[in-house]
């Protein structure tokens, strides 16, 4: 909360390409980005312009070809890959555009799953889980549906539960109303955005969504590793 | 030109989409087929020398035991009954070599009748078979005993024998090797001749055989000749039992073990296993593949063809797999052929075996594209566009 | 507790998601099932073999045959034989006189049951010593035969096996016709295979004069067998060999629980194999099936390791469940089936036994295999980078 707080993400000079048949794609070129504390960005761009990529690097799920990343202090590059898996679990909630919850379990036990990895009581995480599920809004009769039972956004509610229930400091979102339509769409959005604000939440969400953007407090432009900034007009 | 053959790279590309799955089912199949090939070669190792024995061959022996002996008069006799070409008789040795576990298949024979009845199936040396004709104690030897323990001609063996002691009490009958022979029936290369008179004078004349060898003129007297041998002597203090020598063997070989049945049930229980992996890999892959098969349907394939598409991809599937068990069944038995000739000299595997696992292979592969089949035919093309 | 937790939590969706794949699911058990059904039902054979063989006799009892000969039916020993062998020393003695048992071994032909197939039974004459000799040898139905007419007892398997040997039959061998007056048991040994007779009346029926083809003797104490078999075997008077009645009829087991071992392993080998290629085949299903689920835990923080042990159970539960119905449909298909084998010229009867060791054998090569095939799909789970799993769908 001070101002000597460090970034929340701090990406400096990264690259990263990947082979897709023959041809070597460069997804980022020299990239540098610094996301401050408590934002909520959105990240613009086409598809197949790597910001999956940007996701899964700051996750930690890849590395980079060069160039540093710091998210929180911490530099990945320090930590091997146990490490890292050990860090995402408390640092980290991740939210997809397929929502990636388990069929077989209720939603309930798709947002207790990451608990499961910390030292808590049965009672501890039953209460978590029920706060979690109730702040994302999914009616309390349905925390024993299975996902399969669940409206598309019901289950997104679920996936951001599941995101926040070990109440991480950032989440990164992967057009999480990519599969929504457009009310469903604006109410994930909103939710995001309270998170943001009252629980002040870092979220770094890419979308190729304008109109999803304009929920954000910062808007970046990414294109082909090329940073253009536009501060959104509200 | 509109060879079949222009969808072929259809099929391919259909096998080639999980390779690791096409390979692991290949080994299947091929492990199925190797287990086929091998136990038919055992099974005829087993039952190859029931179709060596001549057809028209009866054999008559004592009806209270195999250890009885009958009389050798009985050999004339018979002879003298209608529809009869000849008579031959025999002595089993129940021989070995210096130890108990090296068996020797040794027989006392009448030299001459033996000599006739199997001379078209001999390889011998004139020198070496007149030789043996004129020395009562010598012995004719099959090429496979004489490589076994390295015996050659002149050379005086001492067989011992598990059933006949001489009165004086030893069970020891020395013989001169005379003549080695290579035979086109594989079990006589086992075997080991001796004059029947050495053995009857060997144990102070007891005139017995162990069994006789009836030769009948015609095939159709077969059943009458043998009933009639055995009305004969049924009230005689001796009576016989006669029935065709290749009856005679396979019931002495089921008396030891019943091969066949259980060579039967392990072959049944393999394939179905086989049967249910293979089923599954092509009902899995149609079922990822229902999206496209919708789109080639719209594309005017007809359902026969897709059908035929699917027989196609299981035949390639089943038919590598199956070849290449088959092959390497062949090789093995080869390999073994050698080293357990002294055992089971009829070890083999016989054309007919190799076509009855082609045969097979054609019904797997049927068999295995039902279910897929079934599931193309269920198949409605608007959901699976959906899916596609 | 962490690590387990992870495992348990990742073993549960798998288990939990089963009906989903259930088809994959089953060729693999199917598989692991017919593996050891083959196996078990093929070692059946050999362990009812030796089971057989090796629960006939009594330790204390040697068998003396005519030296060169390997076995009972082609022996022959003569009544002055008997005369020197009971005064020898170690010889345990009864109230009338040593306890020596002379036995004559021929063989008849018998039809077997359900099958036009001539068999050769076992045909023994002994005197009343011989119940001592073989104390296992006890009578279940109907009368002992009375000396001198022609009866005889049969053991329960020859009965049960072989046509015209049940309690109260007339059967015709040679140009003699017997009347079966009891059937006895040998509590599993060979003995059951055999009919019994009194010694003269089979030596008469067969003209023996009095020879006969073997000889048990009790020696009470252990060290006496060395001395005897000494004693005996350097008698001038004697042309003889001794053996322990147990190690005689064992070694009768040898050949065939050789042959079987032998095909068993060559069995086990190339359907293991096959059973390996199923398991892998649907591991590697069940893992591509399962990849987004282990990728989203993965990325919530869930470790390698537990994935890959997660899948490796999963592929031993299979292996289990698998191994399991196989060993369970080869007892209730094979334990107690009756046989019979040729061993020295005459049919012993016995029956397949799977046994509570034979199944566990079973279902330890079950998961031995699930363990192979589990390996290389539970490695390529937990490898995998769980980005590119997510990206791919």
């Amino acid at each position: 909360m001070s101002s000597t707080q460090p970034p929340a993400i701090q990406m400096t000079e990264v690259s990263k390409h990947y082979r897709r048949g023959d041809e070597t794609v460069q997804v980022l070129d020299h990239f540098t980005l610094t996301v401050e504390p408590e934002a909520f960005v959105a990240l613009m761009a086409p598809s197949g312009s790597g910001k999956s990529t940007l996701l899964n690097l700051v996750g930690g799920l890849d590395r980079p070809d060069s160039g540093g990343i710091v998210v929180a202090g911490i530099d990945l590059a320090s930590l091997n890959e146990a490490a890292l898996t050990r860090w995402r679990a408390r640092n980290l909630g991740f939210i997809f555009q397929l929502y990636y919850l388990i069929p077989v379990l209720s939603a309930a036990r798709n947002v207790e799953l990451p608990l499961l990895l910390l030292p808590l009581s049965r009672e501890e995480r039953h209460r978590r889980v029920e706060a979690a599920l109730t702040l994302a809004g999914l009616p309390p009769e349905r925390h024993r549906f299975r996902p399969t039972e669940l409206s598309g956004g019901q289950q997104q509610r679920v996936a951001i539960a599941r995101a926040i229930v070990t109440d991480p400091p950032l989440l990164l979102c992967d057009e999480p109303t990519g599969d929504l339509d457009r009310s469903a769409g604006d109410e994930i959005l909103n939710l995001l955005k309270t998170l943001n604000e009252r629980l002040r939440k870092t979220i770094v969400m890419v979308t190729h969504d304008p109109h999803a953007a304009t929920f954000a407090t910062r808007r970046i432009d990414l294109d082909k590793g090329l940073v253009g900034e536009r501060r959104p007009a509200a | 030109m509109k060879s079949p053959l222009r969808f072929s790279p259809l099929v391919l590309s259909a096998l080639r989409r999980h390779r690791l799955r096409t390979w692991l089912t290949m080994l299947s199949v091929l492990i199925a087929f190797l287990l086929f090939g091998l136990l038919q070669a055992l099974n005829h190792a087993f039952y190859g020398g029931v179709k060596s024995a001549g057809r028209r061959i009866l054999v008559s022996m004592s009806a209270e035991s195999l250890v009885e002996p009958l009389p050798r008069a009985y050999a004339t006799e018979i002879a003298a009954m209608k529809h009869i070409d000849r008579v031959a008789y025999e002595v089993w040795m129940g021989g070995y070599y210096q130890h108990h576990s090296q068996i020797l298949y040794a027989l006392a024979v009448s030299p001459r009748r033996w000599l006739d009845e199997e001379r078209r199936f001999l390889l011998l040396p004139p020198r070496q078979e007149s030789a043996w004709l004129k020395d009562r104690s010598g012995a004719l030897v099959g090429n496979l005993v004489a490589r076994t323990y390295h015996w050659k001609t002149g050379e005086i063996v001492p067989i011992r024998s598990d059933i006949w002691i001489h009165p004086n009490g030893h069970n020891t009958w020395p013989v001169r090797v005379d003549g080695i022979f290579h035979s086109t029936k594989k079990a006589l290369g086992e075997g080991i001749l001796v004059h029947y008179r050495y053995w009857n004078d060997g144990m102070g004349d007891p005139n017995d055989v162990s069994l006789l060898r009836v030769e009948v003129s015609h095939l159709r007297d077969l059943g009458q000749v043998a009933r009639a041998i055995d009305a004969r002597f049924a009230n005689s203090p001796s009576p016989t039992r006669t029935s065709s020598a290749q009856t005679f063997i396979k019931d002495f070989i089921n008396q030891t073990v019943d091969i066949g049945v259980i060579v039967e049930d392990i072959l049944a229980a393999v394939f179905f296993t086989m049967l249910l992996v293979t089923a599954n890999t092509l009902t899995r892959s149609v079922r990822e593949r229902s999206g496209e098969i919708a789109v080639l349907h719209t594309q005017g394939y007809s359902r026969p063809l897709i059908f035929a598409l699917i027989l196609a991809e299981a035949l390639v599937l089943v038919l590598a797999g199956a070849l290449a068990g088959t092959g390497l069944a062949a090789l093995i038995v080869q390999g073994l052929r050698g080293a357990l000739s002294a055992y089971l000299p009829y070890l083999a595997l016989t054309e007919r075996a190799i076509l009855e696992a082609v045969g097979l292979a054609l019904a797997f592969a049927a068999l295995s594209s039902l279910l897929p089949v079934l599931q193309v035919q269920r198949l409605r093309t608007v959901d699976a566009l959906r899916r596609a | 507790m962490r690590f387990l937790r992870e495992t348990w939590v990742l073993l549960g969706i798998g288990i939990k998601s089963l009906p989903r794949r259930l088809d994959v699911v089953l060729v693999a058990v199917a598989g692991f099932a017919g593996v050891v059904l083959v196996l078990v039902a093929v070692l059946s054979i050999g362990e009812g073999f030796e089971q057989t063989l090796t629960a006939t006799g009594v330790p204390d009892v040697a068998l003396v045959l005519r030296k060169g000969t390997g076995a009972e039916l082609s022996s022959n020993l003569t009544l002055n034989d008997t005369e020197v062998i009971g005064g020898e020393p170690g010889v345990a003695m009864g109230p009338h006189g040593p306890l020596v048992s002379p036995e004559l071994l021929v063989v008849i032909n018998r039809r077997k049951r359900g099958s036009r197939v001539e068999t050769n039974v076992p045909f023994r004459g002994v005197e009343p010593v011989a119940f001592v000799l073989h104390p296992h040898v006890h009578l279940v139905a109907g009368r002992l035969f009375r000396p001198g007419l022609n009866e005889v007892i049969v053991g329960r398997s020859a009965s049960q096996s072989f046509a015209g040997l049940a309690l109260g039959d007339h059967f015709r061998s040679g140009h003699l016709l017997w009347h079966v007056v009891g059937v006895f048991s040998d509590d599993g040994g060979v003995h059951s295979s055999e009919i019994w007779t009194d010694l003269p009346t089979l030596e008469g029926a067969y003209q023996r004069g009095d020879n006969y083809s073997a000889l048990y003797v009790r020696l009470p104490q252990k060290a006496d067998y060395a001395h005897f078999r000494a004693a005996v075997e350097h008698d001038p008077r004697l042309n003889v060999r001794v053996e322990p009645e147990m190690s005689y009829f064992a070694k009768q087991a040898k050949t065939l629980s050789t042959f079987i071992n032998v095909a068993g392993s060559i069995l086990l080998v190339l359907m293991g194999l096959g059973a390996i290629f199923a398991a892998l085949n649907t591991m590697y299903a069940v893992v591509a099936d399962r990849s987004r689920e282990i990728a989203t835990l993965r990325i919530l923080g869930y470790a390698r390791l537990p994935v890959l042990v997660a899948v490796l159970l999963e592929s031993l539960l299979f292996a289990a469940i698998g191994g399991l119905a196989g060993a369970l449909l080869a007892y209730l298909g094979f334990n107690g089936y009756e046989a019979s084998t040729l061993a020295n010229f005459s049919q012993i009867v016995f029956h397949f036994r799977v046994g509570p060791g034979l199944m566990g054998a079973g279902i330890t090569d079950a998961l031995i295999l699930g363990l192979l095939g589990g390996i290389a799909p539970a490695l390529r789970a937990a490898r995998r980078p769980p980005a590119e799993a997510v990206r791919t769908l």
